[in-house]
């Protein structure tokens, strides 16, 4: 089976007159991911996450290989959908709601009860059905987050590509979010590359771990050994999570205390 | 926003209080400073008998047709400008070029072109309004956020459908300030115009009317239809426009 996405010698340079050296952000990276795996991205600020993240979602160019479904990727299509790190991604003149059914319509669907309904599930799924009459400007960062959230889910994309969806929500809702986003991965079967600064998040979440360096190497890209559904107290977990921090911590160059 | 209103109404009835004032002093002849009274009839009469509801209707008339014509053109130019960046560097310079034109001065040659008519000042309106609805909508378009486009190409919008999904609301607020720019100088180049050609064969406009009471030397005459000039003017700032951003902008929480 062709795997869902294939990187073959990725480079990754910004051409502007501000990088000095050869600008490479992205080293070589090699990197193959099945069907279903959910894989979180760790790495310290800077070192290149979001910037692989668009170019699989096809808004960079790249020197290399990176292939979706065996097919080059040339450009931005609906097969991958982003959610920005951005809270501005939403489309301010429509409604919440109107923002999930506004993709959905541009692939065909027409019928406005099917639209209507499909919405609804997925607002219902991020918490925010109350909320479907709003404009994006009368929500907080995080419902926005959400609202993305929602927008990818309802297309039922390849890959959903998450850039950080949750670092500005609290506790609690991260917390529920998680386990939302975690349910629909199990049931649909989507595949997701989920950016997380939060490593409790990566071993929670994630099938599949990497942990990338400042210098935009992928250094650590191992299985997530621990049995689904992940809590503190699940075994192994403090190794984990220390085998992580210190993978983190070289990776951002620091000298471990 | 209440405020505001009082301000504007109170400094309103004084102007007309002073006004009054200065007439019964008689500091200048009644014949420069008419009575508010005699403005008053004069736009009275103006509407039972002298027909300038008619002349208004037909100023509006021609104005609106200008005005979509202008707006219609000005958006096909500047879309076609968003695809052809030749066309984009050309357009630029037309639009810059001729924006300095006021449209009283095209007047000579569009009568040498197409004569007196409607068609002559629905081309001044067009002239006077595309122009800055032009630059407007470039400047909209240029100033469309990068993540409003990644997002529209990622939800798949291509490189036409992105002009309407994307580029036209997200530039809403630049695009209805063209609007009114331009509003203001459609109709001031309309009533130049009609001041300038009479009447077209077809009808007379308000520019008309207001030239025929200075020849007749009815200086009340003029007034009035300065004011009912200022008038719809008014209404359509405040009432149209405002009515507008209320469900747009405003609405979405962009622009100022
Ligand atoms: N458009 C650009 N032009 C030039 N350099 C850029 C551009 N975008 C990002 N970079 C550089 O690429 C590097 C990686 O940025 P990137 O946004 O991918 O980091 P990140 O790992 O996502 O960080 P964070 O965790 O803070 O979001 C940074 O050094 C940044 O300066
Ligand atoms: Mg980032």
């Amino acid at each position: 089976m062709t795997p869902i996405l294939k990187v073959e010698n990725l480079v990754k340079r910004f051409h502007d007159e501000m990088s000095y050296g050869q600008g490479e952000i992205l080293k070589d990276l090699n990197f193959e991911m099945q069907r279903g795996e959910f894989v979180c991205i760790l790495g310290p600020s800077g070192c290149g996450k979001s910037t692989f993240l668009r170019c699989i979602g096809g808004f960079e160019g790249y020197e290399g290989t990176l292939a979706v479904n065996g097919e080059c990727v040339t450009g931005p299509g609906t097969d991958r959908i982003m959610v920005f790190q951005e809270f501005s991604q939403l489309l301010p003149w429509k409604t919440v709601e109107k923002n999930v059914q506004y993709p959905l319509k541009l692939q065909g669907c027409k019928d406005k009860k099917k639209l209507q309904e499909i919405s609804d599930l997925y607002l219902e799924k991020v918490d925010l059905l109350e909320y479907r009459k709003f404009y994006p400007h009368q929500l907080s960062g995080g419902m926005k987050q959400r609202t993305a959230i929602a927008r990818a889910l309802a297309l039922k994309p390849e890959i959903i590509l998450m850039d950080e969806p949750f670092a500005s929500l609290d506790a609690m809702s991260r917390n529920h979010l998680q386990a939302e986003l975690y349910q629909i991965h199990q049931k649909e079967k989507v595949s997701v590359i989920f950016i997380t600064h939060n490593i409790q998040e990566a071993i929670c979440l994630g099938t599949r771990i990497l942990v990338m360096s400042k210098n935009g190497e992928i250094k650590v890209d191992m299985m997530n050994p621990l049995p689904k559904p992940v809590t503190p107290s699940s075994e192994k977990y403090g190794e984990m999570w220390d085998l992580l921090h210190d993978a983190l911590y070289e990776a951002g160059g620091e000298e471990k205390e | 926003m209440k405020k505001r209103f009082v301000h504007q109404i109170v400094f309103i009835i004084a102007v007309l209080a002073m006004w009054q004032v200065i007439y019964e002093l008689q500091l200048f002849p009644a014949l420069m400073f008419p009575s508010l009274g005699s403005i008053f009839s004069a736009l009275t009469e103006g509407f039972a008998d002298g027909g300038l509801g008619e002349m208004v209707l037909y100023s509006m008339s021609l104005l609106l047709r200008g005005f979509v014509i202008g707006i219609v053109a000005a958006f096909v130019l500047s879309g076609i400008s968003m695809m052809s960046r030749t066309f984009c560097d050309i357009y630029n310079m037309i639009v810059s070029m001729c924006d300095l034109i006021p449209g009283v001065a095209m007047i000579p040659l569009a009568i040498l072109w197409i004569g007196i008519g409607e068609e002559t000042i629905i081309l001044i309106v067009v002239h006077s309004i595309i122009w800055p609805m032009s630059r407007s909508i470039m400047d909209g378009f240029s100033s469309v956020p990068k993540i409003y486009k990644e997002v529209g190409a990622n939800i798949g919008l291509n490189r036409y459908s992105m002009l309407l999904g994307i580029y036209v609301p997200a530039a809403f607020a630049h695009i209805l300030s063209g609007i009114k720019v331009g509003w203001a100088r459609a109709w001031r180049g309309l009533i130049s115009a009609e001041m300038i050609f009479g009447t077209t064969g077809s009808g007379a406009g308000i520019g008309w009317f207001i030239f025929m009471k200075r020849t007749n030397v009815d200086i009340a005459g003029v007034f009035a239809a300065l004011l009912v000039i200022v008038a719809i003017g008014a209404v359509v700032e405040y009432v149209v426009f405002r009515y507008i951003e209320k469900n747009t902008i405003r609405k979405w929480g962009i622009g100022k």
